[in-house]
């Protein structure tokens, strides 16, 4: 199985998951802050992804996720 | 040459042999123990001679390392614990040692005369067992901290044994490290060389990995970074009495809701208010201590922006002048031995440092004696890194700078603390919220005044207002922000999380941190870590995790510092250095070939990376990439859709590297390369053969 946004492939993506291991913990990362930025902000899903994509303190790894979240989400 | 029969005296008159470390520090020594009476033999390989007392005294130096680890027998294996200490290979080195075997045979004492530390103790100790027939067994030791005539002299007069607990902790770091580069490096390039048939130079080191490993961890979490919003807000406080504002930070900052920021601002906007509490207090801040290295290192970076290996080269040449003491001491202690008014005096003669060192000794004069402030490490070799008090005569830009930097700082340390004055004012608004006017100003300047401009004495005026005071909140302001991710490390900062973690010496750090960016492992000022870096440590990660951790490094640093202070076992420490190496390869050998094809496929990545210059100008999809013609075996620039129609290509120089600059022409929009040769400066290279920009970059 590849990863959807990277295109690794191997041990690094695990059985049934669509990222490999670097990109799925962004991904988890995403979803934990997300209740901060809710909480804070008001914001919903789509409004948080777009924030988190524009931000230059942003991580690549993230950034990247989130790009593929609002692409695929 | 001259003959030095010449010279030897006869009948029972010794002859001593000094073995030094540098031509340079071999000169200096000569110079002051044997003053005007010394003769200079040889041009290309000189020694220095003269009588002392009625014996002959010979000078000769080392170039450095003269002995190296090598493997004991021929051959390309791993993993191999053979290791035995021969001559360097090279032409120079092998002349120095012929030259020294020379001299050795005619004379009947020798002196260790080289730097005071571990890798001086062990050069002069190789020398003296290979090259002088097995003489350690007799030599003797010099032990100085800086090459000054007076301590040269006493150092002379007062020779004692060999250390050999230094000179084995020595021989331990060398041979684990030889032991653990050869192999894991050996391994590797095998790995990838019986996946491929090709040859890649792979390295990886015992102190190396680890923090290339730590700098991984540190760039994950970057890359991993999710900022999170917070709010701080800020206003103007106008005090009606005086007419005078200043700028003021709301009390409960940070502020965790946008919409309470926003009704914060809409509450306090022209809001009147009073002066609810006036606070000053003074605060002293003691002289700064004494350089050790990383602290020297440390500043050099902050000041001058000059990186550690930099500033360790330019010390260790002011120390070859006799201009400051030994400069890898780890030591941020000075002790009176060294004479502190001499010092001051000599430097007083300087028309830079004589205001500062006149008001020092006026201030030591005064009652308070002359008595440095001492840091918390101290080095039981060598004192504080501090200037002797040898006026230079030529030095070169950076020289001047870091030798300005080391007097002014010794200087500083004999200082009176410095007094500032903090003020704070506290100013509640109608709806109840509160802001801070907060200044400080530098009331005394103390050991500042002698450390400028290295410091600087800042002074922020602050309003004049007392208790009940009215004022009025204008401006009011409430900015977002984000958390930020980790710092980067830069040189500096990585040299101290290096010794935090017991990861190298106080010698080899910035070497190491040298070779990651020599073999592109790291690259940038503020440190980022290649792609290729970020490959070889998720291999060695999963193959030789042992290897990578801070904790093994660490563990036999200890040990080898243990060696040192004579607690730990030379050959103890040794097996259990090869123990680690051996249980890793264990491991590894199972899976040698799939080492291999990761290792293929990380370099196959790397290889393909460098070749791709940027977007196609003319499909717009399509990828630039540096390919060779099949036919001529020339270079040029292709599109990756040229299977698919896009027959877009470009010539390049077909000497030097191509790289690409991830810019387009400023002119025409298509992507441009730098050529870098031998030849020339970088040429930047516009791919649009019709483009008028095509210039030297």
């Amino acid at each position: 199985m590849k990863c959807k946004i990277c295109g690794k492939m191997g041990e690094e993506v695990e059985e049934g998951k669509e990222m490999c291991n670097r990109h799925a913990e962004a991904e988890r990362r995403l979803r934990e802050h997300f209740k901060v930025w809710a909480e804070r902000t008001g914001l919903g899903w789509q409004g948080y992804l777009e924030a988190i994509v524009k931000n230059e303190r942003t991580g690549t790894l993230v950034k990247e996720t989130a790009t593929y979240l609002l692409q695929n989400g | 040459m001259k003959s030095i029969k010449f010279w030897v005296g006869a009948g029972g008159v010794a002859h001593h042999l000094l073995v030094c470390e540098k031509p340079s520090a071999a000169k200096k020594i000569a110079y002051a123990l044997g003053g005007r009476g010394v003769g200079r033999i040889g041009r290309g390989l000189p020694f220095y001679r003269f009588q002392k007392g009625g014996d002959t005294v010979t000078v000769v130096s080392a170039l450095g390392h003269l002995y190296i680890p090598v493997q004991q027998c021929k051959g390309w294996s791993f993993p191999v614990f053979n290791l035995v200490w021969k001559p360097a290979s090279g032409r120079r080195a092998k002349l120095f040692l012929e030259e020294i075997a020379r001299l050795a045979r005619e004379a009947d004492s020798f002196i260790s005369a080289c730097d005071y530390d571990t890798e001086g103790s062990l050069i002069a100790f190789m020398i003296l067992r290979n090259a002088c027939g097995g003489a350690d067994a007799k030599a003797r030791r010099m032990k100085f901290s800086s090459l000054t005539r007076d301590e040269l002299l006493r150092a002379y007069e007062s020779t004692s044994e060999l250390d050999m607990p230094v000179i084995n902790a020595g021989m331990a770091r060398h041979e684990i490290d030889w032991i653990f580069g050869v192999n894991v490096s050996r391994a590797m390039m095998d790995a990838y060389s019986c996946n491929t048939g090709n040859f890649e130079v792979l390295s990886a080191g015992r102190v190396q990995s680890p923090t290339l490993e730590a700098l991984c961890r540190r760039e994950n979490e970057i890359d991993l970074h999710v900022p999170d919003p917070y709010w701080t807000a800020g206003a103007e406080i106008r005090f009606p009495s005086s007419g005078e504002t200043a700028k003021a930070e709301y009390s409960r900052n940070p502020i965790l809701n946008k919409a309470e920021g926003e009704a914060l601002k809409i509450r306090c906007a022209g809001s009147p208010g009073k002066v609810r509490r006036v606070e000053e207090a003074e605060l002293t801040v003691p002289a700064p201590h004494p350089f050790d290295l990383g602290e020297l290192q440390g500043e050099a970076y902050r000041v001058f922006g000059l990186q550690p290996w930099r500033t360790q080269k330019i010390a260790e040449g002011l120390y070859l002048e006799g201009l400051i003491s030994y400069p890898r001491t780890s030591s941020q202690q000075l002790p009176p031995s060294i004479g502190f008014r001499g010092i001051l005096t000599e430097l007083g003669a300087n028309e830079a440092y004589k205001e500062s060192v006149s008001s020092i000794l006026n201030y030591a004069d005064s009652g308070r004696g002359l008595w440095p402030r001492q840091g918390k490490k101290s080095d039981p070799a060598h004192p504080a890194i501090h200037p002797t008090g040898i006026k230079p005569n030529r030095l070169g830009a950076d020289a001047r700078k870091v030798y300005d930097l080391i007097v002014k700082r010794f200087i500083s340390t004999f200082g009176p603390p410095a007094l500032k004055s903090s003020k704070t004012i506290e100013v509640e608004l109608e709806q109840g919220d509160v802001f801070t006017i907060k200044g400080e100003a530098v009331s005394d300047p103390g050991w500042m005044e002698h450390y400028v401009p290295y410091v600087k004495i800042s002074s922020s005026r602050l309003p004049e207002a007392c208790e009940g005071d009215a004022a009025r909140a204008e401006n009011v302001r409430v900015e977002e922000t984000f958390t930020d991710p980790p710092p980067r490390f830069n040189q500096s900062s990585l040299i101290k999380f290096m010794e935090s973690n017991g990861l190298g010496t106080k010698s080899t750090r910035a070497e190491i941190i040298s070779t990651l960016y020599r073999r592109g492992y790291i690259s940038g000022s503020s440190i980022r870590v290649t792609g290729l870096g970020r490959g070889v440590i998720e291999m060695l990660r999963k193959r030789f995790p042992d290897l990578v951790s801070i904790g093994l490094t660490r563990d036999l640093e200890e040990r080898m510092a243990g060696i040192e202070e004579g607690r730990e076992d030379y050959s103890a420490v040794l097996i259990r250095g090869a123990e680690a190496v051996r249980d890793a390869f264990g491991h590894m050998i199972s899976e040698f070939e799939a080492v291999g094809a990761e290792i293929a496929t990380l370099v196959g990545e790397i290889k393909d990376q460098k070749n791709k210059i940027g977007m196609c100008p003319s499909c717009k999809n399509g990828e630039l990439k540096i390919v060779r013609s099949r036919k001529t075996g020339k270079r040029f620039v292709g599109c990756s859709n040229y299977g698919e129609g896009c027959s877009f290509s470009a010539p390049l120089p077909q000497k030097g590297t191509v790289k690409a600059t991830g810019e387009v022409c400023r002119a025409c929009g298509y992507p441009t390369v730098l050529v870098m040769g031998g030849w020339s400066k970088p040429w930047r290279v516009c791919l649009n053969t019709k483009c008028p920009s095509r210039v030297k970059g």
